[in-house]
């Protein structure tokens, strides 16, 4: 059974917000579909009262709260600020970010979402399905849970960051390869990257964004990959005005650099030139690594941990003097590529 | 080809609308390709009977699965009840953001007067609950196991009640802005590709998203019809509404609702009175029938259902 601890800090100053991942029914507290403890229907009013909005300090107010507390505290996600969930609708956006999955735009620049957010109109879209996946499969066994519980983080983490998302639910990778050739299960990638191209087109469009970010892939056959060859085809193509195009790690550097040498490899004697940089978020890797918990249907704990890992490898790459620990503050960065057509000025 | 009627209408009930209908439907009937119909329940008992006398005379044509979409806090013993005498095949229950206790609790009392309901029971929970999805999804599962098929709505329920209000309130002008977007392009839309959505007020819209405002009365022929239905993917792409329909591969009616199939009721006396009884039931499956005999059975369901329109 994965339903393994991942944080117990009972830090008074810090705010809890149960995931949505718990339920409560007839006297026992449920993640997903696994029966985790018996809860009274008073402790269970007591968790619903963690919404993100209270400290610790101030929520425990008698010996009871402080033992369920306690004991659910591997189902709360901790922040250092009371949460203020925006309800961000879609719309014009200065800066469009295109996910494969739910989680991976978080993954590789979730620091930068939260800081910038206030003063960049964001959307992040995920682009494909929400079936076919998950590191809880004993907790959310069927598509139909997988795809609710998906929404739900996305819905959390976007109102936490005051961002806008939209869900597009082309068939993941999983889904595309049909054995059996079901209906309904387009095995051609080319159909899938005319279908991308469409309604990344119409997407532009309406929200005449000035950046651009998209994963990088090193694998072209991934979901990844198959969504940078669209968007740099049509950066290529001039499609996107006046917009610039990032490219966001997707594979933490703390895993090694091979898949990120072999990704920069591709674009050699290139039509396209990346030139990368490191964008600091150290004050806001607290707040990124409580988003990757709450994305605990699709991230697991050795997962999030190789990339808040990662984030410090970064800090030591952007800032060799900073970063190295010669100074008491340790730096955490992400990293980014900005691409440029070959011969621009 | 599943036929999708929205809001809770008595446009049957209405020569010019209910004449058209039927043509539309005999000629899905002899294309064999109608799946069935899903429409809302009526409130006035007199609109309810005769929904389900066209419901009926549909099925018994082998028009395929009969459902009726109930609000979730619309659910009642009462309203299962008479989805279930009238001899509907499935009630789909739109779980939006109110609480599910008090639906689970009347479906719970239902199952208990009916430990063999006939009625197949599915609730879709809307895709739109932001952070509360899994929670009232879990809730159904839970009070009745695989008992009722829990899925995510097709279609974001709170955006078809936005539709409806801005719709109503402003007369028509948030069509005509959106209409004025960027140039159409070609794009499919997953559930106009299954599906004839009418609304009550007699008009087809491209899904259940629309507003009918702007868009072709159903008093038309059948023909017309069709071409008026082919004509959507043209403008789809300047509908805000519609921005998106391609991409979402799950904007599709659920594959329980695609079988022609229906399973024939077993056991006991029909609860419909003698003269609402029809002497051409089919059971089964339309293609089984041989073709003379599926002509006869379509021109009934057209007298039939246009009868409807003159039924007290």
């Amino acid at each position: 059974m994965r339903t393994s601890q991942r944080t117990f800090r009972l830090d008074p100053s810090k705010y809890p917000v149960v995931v949505p991942h718990v339920s409560w029914s007839e006297g026992t507290l449920f993640f997903g579909g696994i029966a985790l403890r018996e809860l009274s229907p008073a402790e269970w009013a007591f968790l619903q009262r963690c919404d993100g909005t209270r400290a610790l300090r101030e929520l425990v107010t008698t010996a009871s709260d402080a033992r369920t507390i306690a004991t659910v505290a591997p189902w709360l996600v901790w922040w250092d600020a009371p949460v203020v969930r925006t309800l961000v609708v879609p719309g014009g956006a200065t800066r469009l970010v295109f996910s494969p999955g739910p989680e991976d735009a978080w993954l590789g620049m979730g620091g930068r979402l939260f800081m910038e957010s206030p003063t960049h109109a964001t959307t992040v879209i995920t682009c494909f399905g929400l079936m076919a996946r998950t590191v809880e499969p004993l907790a959310f066994a069927t598509p139909n849970d997988l795809a609710a519980i998906a929404r739900d983080e996305i819905a959390l983490v976007a109102q936490v960051a005051g961002v806008a998302h939209e869900l597009w639910e082309l068939p993941a990778r999983e889904l595309r390869h049909s054995e059996d050739g079901r209906a309904g299960a387009p095995s051609s990638v080319d159909w899938m990257k005319s279908m991308l191209r469409e309604v990344i087109d119409e997407a532009v469009a309406r929200a005449a964004p000035n950046e651009i970010f998209v994963p990088f892939a090193g694998d072209a056959s991934s979901d990844a990959g198959v969504l940078l060859d669209v968007v740099l085809g049509m950066y290529v193509d001039g499609l996107f005005d006046a917009a610039e195009l990032h490219i966001f790690e997707s594979t933490p550097v703390a895993n090694g650099h091979r898949p990120i040498d072999e990704f920069l490899g591709r674009f050699e004697r290139s039509y396209v030139e990346l030139r990368d940089y490191f964008v600091p978020v150290t004050p806001w890797i607290g707040r990124k690594g409580s988003a990757l918990e709450v994305f605990r249907s699709r991230v697991d704990h050795a997962s999030r941990d190789a990339w808040l890992e990662s984030a410090k490898l970064n800090g030591v790459l952007s800032d060799p003097v900073a970063g190295s620990g010669t100074t008491t503050r340790e730096l955490h960065a992400e990293r980014f590529w900005a691409a440029r057509l070959a011969g621009a000025a | 080809m599943l036929i999708l009627t929205l809001g809770e209408g008595d446009f049957w009930a209405t020569p010019s609308n209910a004449g058209p209908l039927a043509s539309f439907c005999a000629d899905l009937l002899r294309s064999r390709s109608l799946a069935g119909c899903l429409a809302s329940l009526p409130e006035e008992p007199a609109a309810r009977r005769r929904l389900f006398t066209f419901l009926r005379s549909l099925q018994r044509a082998g028009g395929g699965q009969t459902v009726i979409a109930l609000p979730g806090d619309r659910v009642t013993p009462d309203s299962l009840r008479a989805c279930e005498v009238g001899q509907v095949d499935h009630v789909v229950i739109l779980q939006g953001t109110d609480d599910p206790a008090d639906a689970i609790a009347s479906v719970l009392r239902f199952r208990d007067t009916h430990p063999v309901p006939q009625l197949g029971i599915h609730v879709w929970v809307d895709a739109g609950l932001p952070g509360s999805i899994h929670r009232t999804a879990a809730a159904w599962t839970r009070a009745f196991g695989a008992g009722i098929a829990v899925e995510l709505a097709p279609a974001v329920l709170a955006s078809i009640a936005d539709a409806r209000t801005t719709a109503t309130s402003s007369g028509g002008d948030r069509t005509t802005r959106e209409l004025a977007g960027p140039a159409p392009a070609s794009v499919a839309c997953e559930w106009l590709r299954s599906t004839v959505t009418i609304h009550p007020s007699g008009t087809v819209v491209p899904c259940p998203h629309h507003a009918p405002n702007g868009h072709p009365p159903i008093t038309s022929a059948p023909a017309t019809l069709v071409a008026a239905v082919a004509t959507f993917p043209q403008t789809l792409a300047s509908d805000a509404t519609c921005r998106g329909c391609a991409r979402r591969m799950r904007f599709t009616i659920p594959d329980w609702m695609k079988s022609r199939h229906v399973a024939p009721r077993t056991g006991g006396a029909s609860p419909l009175a003698a003269e609402e009884r029809f002497v051409d039931h089919v059971e089964g499956r339309l293609d089984d029938v041989e073709l003379a005999m599926r002509a006869t059975l379509i021109e009934a369901f057209i007298e039939r259902a246009r009868s409807v329109a003159t039924a007290p």
